[in-house]
């Protein structure tokens, strides 16, 4: 499989293009943003009801599984949608190359979107570099697992429809764990649950441990599941299918 | 003579459906063929295979002397390909859609400022690709696809759905391409079309081919003994079999001054496409 950095570097800059007039994109990715500045503006001040970290949180989980899973399943679904897709790969492209301008977009704006929301809800400069670490390990599995919906939905539309147990999996039942025990045995298993536990203890100021490490093992599980599930349905499908 | 298309014994079937039987035909370089057939018949699909977006089944499908799907790599380098699914991107304008296409390629820019005065877009250049009309947008996938001046082109039904002025101003910018050099591999059910702008033509029917030829020489080939009298006066148009009678009438009307033309009826391709397969397109 033939693999160029000038094609990507090509593909990349079309990404950005495109993503900026692209007002379905730009709005779900702007919604994180614009939760943090309304949760900071209603709750701001009043910490001991709720806390900076959970406001933070909350809005840093729905950017993982709106933005990180979703933008890159619509942007893949598209193509195809438009076939434009099919012309891309009859000029020499090939499915990485397609599959990297858009993981390096979605990436990009999703970091761009965590950094800022990090600043808005005003949580410690010092644990950014944790932060980021944590939350990256956590958008690779949330960006594969957003292209093998890209992969699976043959519109942008669709994308909804199959995304939408993503949304449950990683963004409520981690949300509504505190509340149920039930739901919190379920949320043990999934990378951002485990996220949530490594970045509030970080931003306590306690150290990491060999206690962590359950947690850093299930986020590490989900990338190499996620990734043979990818192998497995590009093998199946395909890209263009 | 050197072929740029090579197809020898090509079968495609589909699950329980064989979309082509037996398919053999050659494309010399410097070529416009045709490639003619209703709905259904298999232009599309034998694009797909010339272009390796499918496997053939059975046979062998050569493009530039050599098998397409071990070939892809260089294939894609040197051929253009405009389909009826051909996209484009929609937010992007004319310009931004042919400059990635001219970085994928490694193309200077200066190739996207003459390609836009070739098909008439400078002027548009800063549009964005979904306000334009569907004449235009067409030209803008046909400049994308020539963008880096293949040596083959395909085209699927490239005037399919365009209103008749915008399909003469297509036809005139593949008459011009080919005159540079593009061989062009077209599928139309447009026989019209095909009559104006193919050297060679070929008629699909059912995954086959039932024949192949130039133009002139299949009207020629299947030409009837009709023939047809216009006579001085009423201009009256009068359709006679060859038979003796008619050479009786013709000799009257000649010797009493009233015959003004008697014109041979040569079949149109769709007429020879008729007789061949007892379909209509």
């Amino acid at each position: 499989m033939s693999f160029s950095i000038k094609r990507v570097r090509a593909l990349t800059i079309k990404e950005f293009k495109s993503f900026t007039k692209n007002s379905n994109v730009l709005l779900m990715s702007l919604l994180p943003i614009l939760f943090s500045i309304l949760y900071t503006y209603i709750y701001g001040g009043k910490a001991e009801d709720v806390p900076k970290t959970d406001i933070f949180m909350l809005c840093l989980n729905m950017n993982l599984s709106m933005v990180a899973s979703f933008v890159i399943g619509m942007l893949i679904a598209e193509e195809k949608e438009k076939n434009t897709l099919r012309t891309l790969l009859l000029s020499g492209v090939s499915s990485m190359e397609f599959l990297t301008g858009k993981v390096t977009v979605t990436l990009l704006i999703t970091v761009i979107t965590n950094i800022i929301m990090f600043f808005i809800t005003g949580m410690e400069t010092q644990y950014l570099g944790w932060f980021l670490f944590f939350s990256l390990l956590v958008i690779i599995s949330m960006i594969i697992i957003g292209a093998i919906i890209g992969m699976i939905s043959p519109s942008q539309m669709s994308t909804g429809v199959i995304g939408l147990p993503v949304i449950m999996l990683f963004l409520l039942i981690p949300m509504l764990a505190e509340y149920n025990d039930n739901l919190k045995k379920v949320a043990k298993f999934t990378p951002n649950y485990n996220m949530n536990l490594l970045l509030k203890q970080t931003f306590k100021g306690e150290a990491l441990s060999s206690a962590d490490l359950p947690a850093l093992a299930t986020i590490a599980v989900w990338i190499v599941l996620t990734a043979i599930l990818f192998a497995f349905t590009y093998s199946k499908i395909g890209i263009d299918k | 003579m050197s072929y740029i298309i090579d197809l020898e014994n090509v079968q495609k079937n589909f699950q329980k459906k064989t979309a082509l039987k037996n398919l053999n035909a050659k494309v010399a370089e410097g070529e416009i063929f045709g490639f003619l057939g209703p709905s259904g018949a298999g232009k599309t699909t034998t694009i797909k295979l010339l272009t390796s977006q499918l496997l053939p089944s059975a046979g062998s499908v050569k493009v530039f002397g050599k098998e397409v799907y071990s070939n892809k790599k260089s294939l894609y380098q040197q051929i253009g390909v405009l389909s009826d699914n051909s996209g484009l991107y929609d937010r992007l304008s004319v310009w931004d859609n042919l400059a990635l296409y001219a970085r994928l390629f490694e193309i200077p820019d200066s190739r996207i400022t003459e390609i836009l005065d070739k098909v008439g877009l400078t002027e548009s250049q800063k549009t964005e690709a979904r306000k334009l009309s569907k004449g235009m947008k067409q030209r803008l996938m046909l400049a994308r696809a020539v963008l880096h001046r293949p040596r083959l082109l395909f085209l699927d039904e490239p005037t399919a759905a365009l209103d008749p002025g915008t399909a003469l101003e297509i036809h005139k910018l593949l008459l011009k391409l080919n005159k540079e050099g593009t061989t062009i591999f077209l599928t139309t059910h447009n026989m019209e079309e095909a009559d104006k702008l193919c050297h060679r033509v070929a008629f699909l029917n059912d995954g086959e081919i039932v024949e192949t030829g130039n133009s002139a020489e299949l009207k020629l080939k299947y030409i009837t003994d009709d023939i047809t009298v216009i006579l001085k006066g009423n201009n009256e148009k009068i359709h006679l079999k060859n038979s003796p009678e008619t050479g009786r009438k013709l000799m009257d009307w000649m010797n009493n001054g009233s015959l003004l033309s008697v014109h041979t009826m040569e079949p149109s391709l769709e007429k020879i496409f008729l007789m061949l397969t007892g379909r209509e397109l």
